[in-house]
This record gives C-alpha cells, sequence and structure tokens, in this order.
C-alpha cells in the first residue's frame, strides 16, 4: 500500500480504537466495573505506560544527552513540588533551553 | 444562563491551564509526525480525532519505523486501556437520565487532564462542564500540532529541542504527583523506568511500541495480583 493509504489506516485505526474505549462505559455499559483484578491492572496500566514512554525516550528527544538529563531531573522535582502540568512543562524546557544555552 | 451553560462555561475556564500544556506538547507532537513522514494536514487530522499524547507518540514512532497496522492497534488499546476505567468513573459520576447524544460528545474527549478536572467537580457531573473543558483543551491540542506540523523545521533548533521536552514533563506531571501519596505508585514508576531502561539495553530490536505493550500488561498484572487496589465508596 502507499504511504498515504498506510498513515490514513493508521489515523483510522487509532482514532476509532481510542474512542471506542473512551465511550464503552458512558455511552454502551452505563454501570461500574465489578472486577478487582480489572479495577486493579486499570488503575495501575497508565504509571507503567508513561513511564516507560518516558525512559528512554526522554533522553534522546533532542541531541544533547546532558541537556535532556537536566531536563528529566528538572521535570521530576518540578512536578513533586508543584503538581502543577503547566509549570512542569515549562520548567522542563526552560532547563533544556539554559543548558544549550550555556 | 441556563445551568447547561454555566457548567459549560466553568469547564471551559477551568481547562485553560490544560490549554497550554496542550499547545506547547502539541508543537513537539507536530514536528515528530512531520520527521515521521506525515504531512501537515495528517498530523493534525491524527490530533483532531484522536487528542491522546502518549497514544500519539508512540503512534509516530511505530510510522516512523515502518511498523504494522496491528502494532498500531495493539499499541492504542495498551496506553489508552486507563480511559476505560476513566469513562467508567464519569459515567458512574453523570446523571442516569444522561442524553446518549451527551454522553458520546463527553466521551470524545476523555483524557487525562479533562478527567481530572471532571473527577474533581462535586457531586453529580454535568456532561456540559465536561464538554467545557475539552472545548478549551482541544484547539490547543490541534492548532499546536497544526503549527508545529509546519513551523517546525522553521523554528531554530535550540527551540526545537526545548519543546521535545515538553512531551515528557506533560507525562511526569501527570504520573509523579500520585506517587508522592502513594508508596505502590512511586514502586511502580521506579521499577517501570528502570525496566523500560533495561529492555531497551538487553533487546534493543524490541521496538519502543512493543516494548509500552509487553511492560505494561507484564507491570500491571504483577502488581494487581499483588496488591490489589481497594474498594473506594463514591461519596455524593
Amino acid at each position: 500500500m502507499s504511504e498515504s493509504t498506510y498513515i490514513y489506516l493508521a489515523i483510522l485505526i487509532m482514532a476509532s480504537v481510542t474512542y471506542l474505549i473512551r465511550l464503552i462505559f458512558p455511552v454502551l455499559l452505563r454501570k461500574p466495573l465489578n472486577s478487582k483484578f480489572l479495577k486493579s491492572f486499570i488503575h495501575y496500566a497508565p504509571f507503567v505506560t508513561l513511564a516507560v514512554l518516558t525512559v528512554p525516550a526522554i533522553f534522546y528527544s533532542s541531541g544533547n544527552l546532558v541537556a535532556t538529563a537536566v531536563g528529566f531531573v528538572v521535570s521530576l522535582l518540578t512536578a513533586w513540588f508543584t503538581s502543577n502540568l503547566p509549570v512542569t512543562c515549562i520548567a522542563g524546557c526552560l532547563s533544556v533551553l539554559i543548558v544549550n544555552l550555556l | 444562563m441556563s445551568f447547561e451553560k454555566i457548567a459549560f462555561k466553568k469547564g471551559f475556564k477551568d481547562a485553560f491551564p490544560v490549554f497550554i500544556s496542550y499547545f506547547a506538547v502539541s508543537l513537539a507532537i507536530g514536528m515528530n509526525a512531520v520527521n515521521a513522514g506525515l504531512t501537515p494536514f495528517q498530523a493534525t487530522l491524527m490530533s483532531l480525532t484522536n487528542l491522546t499524547s502518549a497514544g500519539q507518540a508512540t503512534a509516530i514512532s511505530i510510522i516512523a519505523e515502518h511498523g504494522t497496522l496491528s502494532e498500531i492497534l495493539v499499541s492504542q488499546i495498551v496506553i489508552n486501556i486507563r480511559y476505560l476505567l476513566m469513562g467508567a468513573a464519569l459515567s458512574m459520576k453523570l446523571n442516569q437520565n444522561t442524553k446518549t447524544g451527551l454522553r458520546l460528545l463527553v466521551s470524545y474527549g476523555i483524557t487525562d487532564e479533562v478527567f481530572g478536572l471532571s473527577s474533581a467537580q462535586k457531586g453529580k457531573l454535568s456532561p456540559w462542564y465536561t464538554i467545557g473543558c475539552w472545548s478549551m483543551a482541544l484547539p490547543g491540542w490541534v492548532v499546536g500540532t497544526c503549527i508545529g506540523s509546519v513551523m517546525g523545521n522553521v523554528l531554530p533548533a535550540i527551540i526545537i529541542d526545548a519543546l521535545s521536552l515538553s512531551l515528557y514533563a506533560m507525562f511526569i506531571a501527570i504520573i509523579l504527583p500520585t506517587a508522592k501519596h502513594d508508596l505502590t505508585i512511586f514502586i511502580l514508576i521506579f521499577v517501570s523506568m528502570l525496566s523500560s531502561f533495561a529492555m531497551f539495553k538487553l533487546f534493543p530490536a524490541i521496538s519502543s511500541g512493543n516494548r509500552v505493550i509487553i511492560l505494561t500488561i507484564i507491570l500491571s498484572v504483577v502488581f494487581a495480583l499483588v496488591k490489589p487496589v481497594e474498594e473506594e465508596e463514591e461519596n455524593e
């Protein structure tokens, strides 16, 4: 298949499955989820997912390993002490910028 | 002003910080998408139809490596599975008689941040509040992607480098606060990062998409079995 077809199919698949997951309970099931195991699995999954997506990819997000390492630490500290999303993003980005400027 | 309008406006206003973060992060998403071979239109379309940061980032990396469509499908299920529980939680918070059309609208915009804001509302959730939230957040995500995809290569490298971190800063900002008061989560995050790094070094042939799938399933199952989450009663 052409590159273009591949990409549009990918977008279609992604969007469909994501929306489906989102609407299963509010639209289709409308009843609470009862399995303790499944609830626990779904409770833990995002922490694993986001953690795995962060490391080691964050270190390769730009060319300078020192800058990204600093960005990683700054993000961790800012998130820990402020629990604030936009502040953490800005602090992380600024720290990379500053390291690169030095 | 009607009750619905009040709820919508509140959601819209409350989500302003989310708009800012989404804009910053989506600039990087737009740039990555173009580098992976998507056109600006395709990148923007992806953001409009998906509204997921982690999911899109992973799909883009799979597309860059010319991974299979089934890998994309499975990765999206695993990465976005948390929306299942979020949907369940929000569904219980809505009035039982909420119409299907509104439920469909609410479901479209369930993201980590929109869920967080909606859950924090006291008592029953008005669907219009959640719709207001994503109405504010979505343009940030879509416009940022568009601009990132078009301007990404025009910006100076030093700015691109700084923006590229925003996606990961957002992931950290989402998961770390819970670790502050939950030791299990703290350990889980630490173990996840360590495992990811180890797997990356030991099995470099496994793509990042597959690594996320494998580790999410293994670690979530292990923790769910060893330390199941206790029931919490919803107080109205």
